[in-house]
């Protein structure tokens, strides 16, 4: 805990494990810490609010408020409140429902797990990070720091980044490719990388875009027609066929 | 191309052992009672897929091939890496090693916090008994008028709020506080060093000014109960958060950063007994301290009990030391 915490870069950690290549983990920034925190924060106002509900319930129907026990009424909302994120985090790994909707999860600064004792820490530091009001404290220091920290991170030592998951989709695209595409790989990703993008671009660009990387690659245009969102398909269904081999 | 055909038949070995580790890694997640040859298995996987990762980077370091085998590792590492879930051995760990150790450790700056909070409870003794309209600082109107009729705001406690209720507002009030105080700490001490005198000047010049009317002896009753856990909770707290200025202050050899790393990783054992401490003296301030059934003696003899199982606790004495085997068990705080 004591040595220095080498960071290789500004918006990524590296995940070393013995003497094999690293990993690199991306770092999330401010935007996805917000998110997760605030739809965390709605689950957590939510059950305390519905708690509240059944309760009124009870006692309008009749029921003096203090003939049930305050550890009833009072203790697990409370309780629920405080220990959700420490709970949570520590239970499965550095994730909440929050962060698993904004795709990131807490790490130790070497992309390893944290310890119990890190995620109970950088949550009794929200008591700083939330002054005065609405984390304007948190809010700031992880605005000016390179990898979007709050003070409560600092302390413990951990990251927030960015959850990878390995689908098995992008295995079956990336092996079929390989397998029968009579491109050469890094021609292959060229092309993965403009359909990945496709309903990002805008038509006509993306249409030149295609036209041009099929005649660099020698490869047969679509049939000319009028209508260019026809041929704007065309073009799609080209490049998709030209990563599966369907294309001589 | 004869590299691409060499290429193929790596793909073709290696695919269904990659599919295999993901539905392994699957599983994992979702049951954790694994026999040993599964867990193997898993971390034979691992391996060789680090190998196919660097393969896989070297025929096209961004493909596609590349990040689903990166995904894939950042998973497998995850499982593999993630700490062992053993709470009995690990808590016992922690009571009897850590807590201990970093109570020694903390020691000077406790004594040296406790010192600070008398002077400061003595500081508001006398402001309040030499200038006792002063008292308005720290006490409402309302408590000040009560005790101008002779009645202390402890006294009919009860009648208004059920101990339960008492006890959850206390709990939670003085856990908050003590937190803060400690979390406060960042701030090079300052903020831990302002709650503490703070809160020892209340105590001080409360007691000066129910003195004034003749019933510092009945606060005396409601307080002795509680008061001794409490106050060196507060203390305690104190002290962790005034540590871990210091060590923004004084990081000796280390980077900043670094020296408030470890002088958390010290304090939190100390912090997570100082909160369960704090539940006990809610309980007792709740159910004992306002009680009128209850006798002066019995809550002297409570107040002294509670805080000879705190120091026994906290000093590491309750154990006997030499009986206590050193495991290898890595803490859950390191």
């Amino acid at each position: 805990m004591q040595e220095r915490i080498q960071y290789p870069s500004d918006n990524h950690i590296q995940l070393r494990g013995g003497d094999e290549a690293g990993v690199d983990l991306e770092i999330a920034g401010l935007g996805s810490r917000s998110y997760a925190y605030i739809a965390d924060l709605h689950i957590r106002v939510l059950f305390v609010l519905v708690w509240i509900f059944i309760w009124t319930f009870v006692f309008f129907g009749g029921s003096s408020m203090f003939a049930v026990s305050p550890w009833v009424t009072i203790l697990p909302p409370v309780l629920f409140y405080f220990l959700y994120h420490p709970v949570l985090e520590i239970i499965s790994s550095g994730r909440t429902p929050g962060k698993r909707l904004a795709g990131i999860r807490v790490v130790a600064a070497d992309g390893r797990p944290a310890s119990v004792g890190a995620h109970l820490l950088r949550n009794v530091f929200r008591l700083i990070d939330s002054l005065p009001t609405a984390y304007l404290v948190g809010f700031t220091i992880s605005l000016f720091h390179r990898h979007a920290l709050r003070l409560g991170d600092m302390a413990a030592g951990t990251v927030l980044i960015k959850e990878r998951r390995a689908k098995a989709a992008d295995l079956a695209d990336a092996t079929t490719a390989l397998n029968h595409s009579s491109l050469a790989p890094e021609q292959q990703a060229v092309v993965a990388d403009l359909l990945e993008r496709w309903t990002q671009l805008r038509a006509e660009h993306r249409s030149r875009l295609a036209e041009t990387l099929l005649q660099r690659l020698q490869q047969p245009l679509p049939e000319p027609t009028g209508n260019a969102r026809l041929r704007d398909h065309a073009l799609r269904r080209q490049l998709e066929r030209l990563l599966k081999g369907e294309l001589a | 191309m004869s590299g691409s055909d060499g290429l193929r038949r790596w793909l073709e070995k290696r695919q269904p052992a990659w599919e295999k580790l993901a539905r392994a890694l699957r599983t994992q997640r979702d049951n954790r009672r694994q026999d040993v040859v599964e867990v193997h298995r898993l971390d034979e996987g691992y391996r060789a897929l680090a190998r196919d990762l660097a393969l896989a980077r070297s025929i096209d370091p961004k493909g596609r091939l590349t990040r689903y085998l990166e995904a894939l590792y950042v998973e497998a590492h995850e499982a593999v890496h993630k700490p062992a879930r053993r709470l009995l051995p690990s808590t016992l760990t922690l009571v009897r090693r850590d807590l201990p150790a970093a109570m020694g450790a903390l020691r000077p700056t406790v004594l040296s916090v406790a010192a600070w909070f008398l002077l400061s409870a003595l500081f508001g003794w006398l402001l309040v008994m030499v200038y006792p309209d002063l008292a308005a600082l720290f006490a409402s109107q309302q408590m000040i008028e009560g005790v101008q009729d002779g009645e202390l705001w402890t006294d009919g406690l009860l009648n208004i709020i059920p101990p339960s209720m008492l006890a959850l507002s206390i709990m939670t009030n003085n856990i908050l506080v003590a937190l803060t105080a400690y979390a406060l700490g960042a701030l090079f001490g300052l903020g831990t060093l302002y709650i503490i005198g703070l809160n020892g000047m209340m105590l001080g010049s409360v007691f000066a000014f129910v003195r004034h009317y003749g019933l510092d002896d009945r606060l005396f009753e409601f307080v002795i109960a509680h008061g001794p856990v409490e106050l060196s909770v507060i203390c305690v707290a104190g002290a962790a958060g005034v540590r871990l200025g210091e060590a923004l202050l004084r990081p000796g050899n280390l980077s900043r950063t670094a020296a408030l790393r470890h002088a958390v990783g010290q304090t939190t054992p100390v912090m997570c007994f100082c909160v369960l401490f704090l539940v006990a003296a809610g309980l007792i301030e709740g159910y004992v301290s306002p009680s009128p059934n209850i006798a002066l003696g019995t809550k002297v003899a409570v107040g002294v009990a509670s805080w000879v199982v705190f120091y026994a606790v906290m000093s590491g004495r309750a154990w006997p030391a030499a009986r206590y085997r050193e495991h290898k068990n890595q803490s859950a705080f390191s």
